[in-house]
């Protein structure tokens, strides 16, 4: 998707119509820059494009965070006018844009009649009960051909909920990089690589696997009833299982960003400084310890089943050197008689000398005949001993690797227990001190946060503790799915739901395992591409090592691997927000304009030079907002004109209250 | 829309790792339901669209006389 150019009527600060104001790019200047002073039209210029695309949606948006009604927008002078000429004023936006080789326009527009307050104040009343929305495509033959607007339109291209991550203010780029924010981060990343979809569709799969299931035990007569009723029972436990999991992982999510926000604070405070960083390395290794103990308990499980077939090795060792003894005698010729008859006919002579004709009715041939088919069936049984044989050499060699394996990892994960004892141990330590230490905030902090792992740990109980459940419960249901389909061979409907419910189920649990994988290549990829911009954008970064943690913590670690997030410069925290915005718009294969409203106004004057040079390159069209002098200056001039395509100039008129925009270049 | 799925590249890779043709079949109709209806309210999204496609692939089974195989997701 690509703006073109945009038409403003009566919105705002903007009077009449304005425009069109041209923003398509050539590829080579994928920018276009407004420059205003605050107050001069800039955030109304925004809002005019979300309104634009998003319409009611917007307007709703609106409400919810600004608490401002759409009506709000509606200019002043024009309804001035509008109340003295006793007419009625439209307030429209008109956005051009084009998208997969295809033009496109979409117009809202909100009619009013001006009504005089109390005050004396102008309000806006709706004509119309609804904002109307056109949507049309520019065909080649030039017919501008209307197209149903609706969601799903705007869904292909780019999602509401998805627009944020585009569709950029100041703030909210500065926030992104603030300790604890981690819940935001995973949300702009499931969003934009379209996770949510999976989940989604993961969550509808399941629901209906859930009808059919129950529709299934509505229908279903006699032992079938009784099975499909327990399955659903199961099923409806197993649902809730995974509801809380669901809920536990988002609290402890939620539980980790307050404790480190409070570390943050800590690491800051001269007097805890060395404990805290002492812990943090503690920390670091004890999270290191649990993957490798989850990672040796999976492994042990899957061992622990092929070993338990140990109960049986006597008895397998017996048969096999039964067999082996048999081999060894020749008990188990193979093939070795079959052969023998085979020449017996081709020489036309039996054992006994006696020659005989191969021709039906002779009794000799039909007697050996009869005799080769009783050997034939027999070298069949033979050739069954030799398979056994080999397939008992095989099982026991697998036993005895399990085995060995087993005893391995019961070692290793007994020296990770010995060494997460001797850590655990170090780090109630450090608390004790910390805790004891006279300031007051700092007790306060400690305690704070003790409360928190203390939940924490109560939490990760009830995790552990429901995950096994959830084991058990996978386990009956195959079972009772078992059951169900051999009854329900015979209760043809039945049947045939419970099909469509596992076929759901089967799909859903498919889409689960796709999930974390693509949750985490997802991961990996924002975190490769993060690292990678916030070198372009920050020289002075060589001393910071960048990360995203499992736990989608955007982390900065100073040369002694010690958490510097808070230590960053406002401007280098900013520079990290926009290296992990272009990440995600770079992983997510999706390249709408990124509009960012004022991205240098936090930064220090040494970094602008490293930002401006950067921006042009971050993604196919770059629409900025921008400060003059603050953010619009010599160095940012110089940097971004050659890459911009149109640079404009807001103006604004006290007297009238009206905004303008003047094309410069 | 001439394209509704070269948005979701990455979403695509993915799903062509599952193997069951089935599963897959359900998987891919599915999500496009689901891209269709991104920010549509819970509420109001057509779970008929997915009852018919669970509808329309059990039937392909039924019809051929095979089983549903438990799903594999490709491990390359």
């Amino acid at each position: 998707m690509k703006f073109q150019k945009i038409e403003i009527e009566n919105f705002a600060s903007y009077y009449g119509k304005v425009g069109p104001i041209q923003m398509e790019t050539a590829p080579e200047k994928p920018l276009v820059v407004f420059i205003g002073r605050t107050g001069f039209g800039k955030t109304s210029f925004f809002d005019a494009i979300n309104w634009a695309l998003y319409g009611p949606e917007y307007e709703k948006d609106l409400e919810d965070k600004k608490g401002r009604n759409i009506l709000d927008y509606v200019n002043e002078s024009a309804l001035r006018e509008a109340a003295n000429q006793g007419q009625r004023v439209q307030m429209s936006v008109t956005l051009f844009f084009e998208h997969d080789g295809s033009e496109y326009y979409i117009t809202q527009t909100v009619l009013v009649k001006p009504v005089k307050e109390k005050r004396g104040n102008m309000k806006a009343e709706r004509i119309e009960r609804h904002t109307i929305t056109h949507l049309r495509e520019i065909k080649h033959s030039g017919d501008h051909e209307a197209i149903n607007y609706s969601k799903i339109f705007l869904d292909e291209i780019l999602p509401n909920n998805v627009k944020s991550y585009f569709l950029f203010d100041g703030d909210r780029i500065h926030n992104l990089a603030k300790p604890g924010n981690s819940q935001e981060i995973q949300d702009a990343i499931y969003r934009v690589v379209d996770l949510e979809i999976i989940r989604n569709a993961g969550e509808h799969l399941n629901e209906a696997a859930n009808e059919y299931s129950k529709k299934a035990a509505k229908t279903a007569t006699g032992e079938l009833a009784t099975i499909e009723e327990e399955h659903n029972n199961e099923l409806d436990f197993q649902n809730k299982l995974k509801a809380r999991l669901a809920e536990i992982k988002k609290e402890r999510q939620a539980i980790k960003d307050q404790v480190d926000r409070i570390e943050e604070k800590l690491i800051d405070l001269q007097e805890t400084k060395a404990l805290q960083e002492r812990k943090n390395h503690i920390n670091k290794d004890l999270q290191r310890i649990e993957g490798l103990q989850k990672e040796l308990k999976s492994r042990m499980r899957e061992n622990a089943a092929k070993a338990s077939l140990g109960l049986a090795l006597k008895p397998l060792q017996e048969l096999r050197n039964l067999l082996h003894e048999k081999r060894s005698k020749g008990e188990i010729p193979k093939h070795i008689r079959e052969i023998f008859f085979k020449d017996l006919f081709d020489m036309q002579q039996c054992i006994c000398g006696t020659t005989f004709q191969k021709k039906e009715g002779d009794p000799i041939y039909e007697n050996l005949k009869k005799l080769l088919e009783v050997e034939k069936t027999r070298s069949q049984e033979e050739d069954h001993l030799i398979d056994l044989y080999h397939q008992l050499n095989q099982t026991e060699a697998i036993i005895n690797e399990a085995k060995k394996q087993l005893e391995a990892d019961d070692d290793q994960i007994m020296d990770l227990e010995e060494e997460e004892k001797k850590y655990v141990l170090e780090r109630q330590e450090i608390d004790n001190q910390l805790s004891e230490l006279p300031a007051e905030d700092i007790n306060k902090l400690v305690n704070d946060r003790k409360k928190r792992e203390e939940k924490d740990k109560e939490i990760i109980a009830e995790s552990t503790s429901k995950q096994d459940q959830l084991v058990k419960s996978e386990e009956k249901l195959k079972e009772l799915d078992k059951q169900i389909k051999e009854l329900g061979k015979k209760q043809e409907e039945v049947g045939s739901l419970h099909l469509r419910s596992e076929l759901a189920k089967n799909a859903a649990q498919t889409l689960e395992a796709l999930y974390e994988k693509f949750a985490e290549e997802s991961r990996k990829s924002v975190e490769e591409l993060t690292i990678q911009e916030f070198k372009n954008f920050v020289l002075s970064s060589s001393g910071y090592k960048v990360g995203l943690s499992k736990d989608y913590e955007l982390e900065v670690l100073d040369s002694n691997d010690n958490r510097a997030l808070q230590r960053l410069s406002m401007g280098q925290s900013q520079c990290l927000s926009l290296a992990f915005i272009t990440a995600i718009s770079r992983v997510s294969e999706k390249y709408p304009p990124l509009v960012i409203d004022m991205p240098f106004s936090r930064l220090d004057h040494t970094i602008h030079d490293a930002v401006s040079k950067r921006l042009p390159k971050l993604s196919q069209q770059i629409i900025l907002f921008l400060i003059p002098e603050v953010e619009w200056n010599q160095t940012t001039k110089s940097n971004l004109t050659r890459y911009a395509s149109y640079i404009y100039e807001m103006h604004f008129d006290e007297n009238v209250r009206e905004s303008t925009i003047t094309r410069i270049s | 829309m001439s394209s509704r799925t070269k948005n979701i590249g990455r979403l695509q890779q993915i799903l062509a790792r599952i193997d069951d043709p089935n599963i897959k079949e359900v998987v891919k109709r599915v999500v496009e339901v689901e891209i269709s209806h991104r920010s549509t309210e819970r509420v109001n999204f057509p779970k008929q669209k997915i009852r018919d496609i669970l509808d329309g692939v059990a039937r392909t089974i039924e019809n051929s006389g095979k089983q549903v195989t438990p799903n594999e997701i490709s491990k390359n």
